[in-house]
């Protein structure tokens, strides 16, 4: 995350569109880069800022939901599908498969920089999510085996010392163990710790 | 004959016999017989009065009796005589003897010597009796026996008598010749030999039968002949007691192989006719006109299904099985054929006592005498039922085939007129959303702050591009109904159809298709674009051509037309017997045709080169097969009278 300046990406084969799209969104202050193929996007890297895809449903050489299909296997933008025939049975698939928009041409400005705001505003969420996971995977990475260990049984709500006689050692060595947990996880509470650690898909401890 | 004196001598040496020699000698001439005696030297010492009188000669004369002997016999009985006098034997020969008035007579000659103490003959004794009435009954006997095996013989037809113990007491030379060695020893003879053993048991059965009842027995058996081979006979045999009081078995055996061979013949050749009748549906009538009396094959009354009652014999049956209507037309056509000794051809329904309703097609043949006046009809009917059953479920088959080629074809149509439609729509759409974007762009850039003017200068100029791409979509899409530059000059339409016509002359799809033009003399030209008349016309010369190439089975026929018709309008008629359209009316819209590779705009452009012209362009089907297209054009009002 080095910048939070989002970027809207267009694919669409008609020059005349991109054009049009390119001044509107300029217009209104917003970065966009303009692909003419679904070949053309999915080769060019891309910055890591929040973005969006306006994704034109006729493509020459990707149908747009088959492009949809491929990109929900990766950390890809939202897409927001423009068309000149806006057939139900297409629009219906694109949504199901989470499109935020399915928009036919010619379209209102507000109606497409809504769905483009939207999109962006789900992208980052995505993105601050998937770096929240990031962040708390190296600070797990951090703990050592015993620490592990130690953390199943506190976020399962056991006492110090019931911990301790179930690894079999002392209730002093445990509330060590807990400190470091606390500060290696970077938790400011027991609450804040269970929460982090259900982010990261740590189970509880069962007791026998 | 043995002549003797031997009485004589005994009369000398003892005359005391003399009276009985005399009465002996009486005797002796009495006897109803020749006698006579012979001594030793061969001399006839006596002979009586009936052998001298019968020869009329005396004893003297008698001495030569060989010469009395008749021609055939004599040396038979010398040769005989000279061995028993040689031998001692007795003596015996039947001979004929030459009467006194030269007519010869059989007797039986009978001699035995008189014999010494010691042995020596003495005298040979003669006894000759009379024999011709037995000799003549017993030539009678033999001849008329001879005369019957004749006639057994001579029968042509073989002819067995066997006693009830099957025993074969007589078998006639045609018999004898047939089986051959086989019954050389009449008593070695079984049934079994010459009878074939599958036809064995019915003989036997018959005889039985024939034993209980009295009557003839009559069986067609297969008998064996010498070289082994079987042959059918025909067998006809009587028991009858005979004249002994013994029953026998009298048959007569007629060789029937060859009629038999040639009736199983027959009968196949019937069954195989039957059978081909059957399968063919075919069945056989004869009509007599003189009796009026119909004859039908066991195939045609089958279909025609008669009820106990009806007489099949006579044409109302068969008029009434007919169809009510059809009958009247099949029954004059009858009629006029038997008057006229025409050929008879006739196709029509016959409805059965249930209401079951069987197509008929029959045909009948004038048959004259030798006199050429007409005598019957023989004719044929066939069952075409199942044919036409078959057609027609054929005929409904297809026709539902075509109704599905129909559909799918429209189906097709439509897909590619929402496909045309929706490619139109994208051409059109596309430069609408990029003047639209733009416009929004345009708006957003001057009501910026402050105002980016060079930008919505781009937007502005883009908007005016892309509305000017927008139009020539729809240019061009106006294109495809519309031609531009449109030349009318004064044109003479006969001349124009035979130019499209010459056109089409090497057109591959022209060939196989009879191509009649009809112009009349009267069409006063019309004023129309030389080149669109042209267009229209050619159109739908190429729509007949297409719509009669899937044709089979009849002559694809096209037919272009002109004439004039209440006085100001000149009609061209494009007429074909092809597959024709479903809906005349829709055919002049765009997109609807009947090609699978068709776009649909063919009639279309015709109807907008027609109406170009003031005209009318009209469709219909034919009461046959397929379309006929009907231009109408205004003749120019300067023609007009």
């Amino acid at each position: 995350m080095t910048s939070d300046a989002p970027v809207i990406f267009v694919v669409d084969d008609d020059a005349r569109v991109r054009d049009a799209l390119s001044s509107l969104l300029a217009s209104t202050g917003r970065e966009v880069t303009m692909f003419a193929s679904a070949t053309e996007f999915l080769k060019a890297d891309k910055p890591d800022v929040p973005a969006c895809l306006v994704l034109d449903l006729e493509l020459p050489d990707i149908h747009g939901l088959e492009l949809q299909k491929e990109l929900l296997e990766r950390e890809a933008p939202p897409i927001v599908f423009i068309t000149g025939h806006g057939d139900v049975p297409s629009s219906v698939k694109a949504m199901k498969a989470g499109a935020v928009e399915f928009l036919s041409k010619p379209f209102d400005d507000e109606e497409l920089l809504r769905a483009i705001d939207a999109a962006i505003a789900l992208d980052r969420a995505a993105r601050l999510k998937r770096s929240e996971r990031v962040e708390l995977a190296r600070r797990y990475e951090r703990l050592t085996p015993r620490e592990r260990e130690v953390l199943t049984f506190v976020v399962a709500g056991f006492a110090n010392k019931l911990t301790a006689s179930e690894l079999g050692t002392s209730e002093i060595t445990i509330g060590v163990h807990r400190g470091q947990i606390m500060r290696k996880m970077g938790a400011r509470s027991l609450a804040e710790l269970v929460r982090l650690a259900d982010k990261l898909g740590i189970a509880p401890h069962e007791s026998a | 004959m043995i002549a003797t004196s031997q009485v004589e001598i005994l009369g000398t040496t003892m005359s005391t016999v003399s009276t009985v020699e005399r009465d002996l000698r009486l005797i002796l001439d009495g006897v109803p017989a020749l006698v006579n005696t012979v001594i030793p030297t061969g001399e006839i010492d006596y002979a009586n009065r009936q052998l001298l009188d019968y020869l009329g000669v005396s004893l003297e004369q008698l001495q030569e009796w060989p010469q009395f002997i008749h021609e055939s016999d004599r040396s038979m009985v010398l040769e005989r005589w000279q061995h028993s006098v040689d031998s001692g034997q007795p003596f015996g020969a039947e001979y004929r003897l030459r009467r006194s008035d030269g007519v010869y007579r059989w007797f039986h000659g009978h001699a035995v010597p008189v014999r010494a103490r010691d042995g020596a003959v003495l005298r040979w004794c003669n006894l000759v009796i009379d024999i011709e009435e037995r000799k003549q009954a017993v030539e009678v006997l033999r001849s008329s026996e001879r005369q019957l095996n004749a006639i057994l013989d001579n029968i042509p037809a073989m002819v067995a008598i066997h006693n009830v113990a099957g025993e074969l007491e007589l078998y006639n030379r045609a018999a004898r010749e047939y089986h051959g060695p086989c019954v050389a020893d009449p008593k070695q003879w079984r049934i079994s030999d010459v009878v074939h053993p599958d036809d064995l048991p019915a003989l036997v059965a018959a005889r039985e039968r024939a034993v209980e009842t009295g009557e003839a027995v009559e069986t067609e058996p297969r008998l064996r002949r010498a070289d082994g081979t079987y042959r059918w006979f025909h067998v006809r045999a009587v028991r009858c007691d005979d004249y002994d009081g013994t029953a026998r078995w009298y048959s007569v055996r007629t060789d029937i192989h060859d009629r038999k061979i040639a009736e199983d013949a027959l009968r196949r050749s019937e069954a195989f006719l039957l059978e081909v009748q059957r399968l063919s549906r075919t069945g056989g009538w004869r009509y007599d006109l003189a009796t009026g009396i119909v004859e039908s094959s066991p195939e045609i009354q089958r279909v025609y299904e008669p009820q106990p009652g009806e007489d099949i014999s006579r044409p109302p049956f068969w008029f009434d099985r007919i169809h009510p209507e059809d009958r009247s037309r099949v029954q004059a056509q009858f009629e006029e054929c038997m008057r006229e000794g025409t050929e008879y051809r006739a196709g029509y329904r016959i409805v059965l006592p249930d209401g079951r309703i069987r197509y008929q097609y029959a045909t009948g043949h004038p048959v004259a005498n030798d006199t050429g006046d007409l005598v019957e009809f023989v004719g044929a009917s066939m069952d075409m039922t199942e044919h036409w059953l078959a057609t027609t479920e054929l005929e409904r088959a297809s026709q539902a085939v075509r109704d599905l080629q129909a559909k799918m074809s429209r189906a097709a149509q439509v897909a590619t007129v929402g496909e045309l439609a929706g490619s139109i729509a994208h051409e059109v759409n596309q430069p609408l959303a990029a003047v639209v974007t733009n416009g929004h762009a345009c708006l957003r850039w001057l009501s910026a702050s402050p105002p980016n003017v060079p930008r919505a200068v781009e937007a502005a100029e883009r908007i005016v591009k892309d509305g000017k791409d927008a139009g020539e979509v729809v240019r061009r899409v106006r294109a495809l109904f519309k031609r531009t530059a449109v030349e009318k000059v004064m044109l003479d339409l006969g001349e124009v159809i035979r130019e499209v016509v010459r056109l089409l002359d090497s057109y591959p799809a022209r060939q196989h298709v009879s191509v009649d033009v009809a112009v009349a003399v009267d069409v006063p030209p019309v004023f129309a674009d030389r080149i669109q008349l042209q267009q229209l016309v050619l159109n739908l010369m190429l729509n007949a051509l297409e719509a009669l190439e899937p044709v089979s089975g009849r002559v694809k026929q096209l037919s272009v037309t002109s004439k004039r018709v209440e006085a100001q309008y000149a009609l061209i008629q494009v007429t074909d017997n092809g597959i024709g359209l479903d809906d005349p009316a829709a055919v002049f819209e765009p997109f609807v045709t009947t090609k699978p590779d068709g776009m649909g705009l063919g009639l279309a452009i015709c109807r907008s080169i027609v109406s170009a012209h003031d005209g009318k362009l009209s469709a219909e089907r034919n009461a046959g097969f397929g379309m006929t297209f009907t231009v109408a054009l205004p003749i120019h009002p300067g023609v007009l009278p």
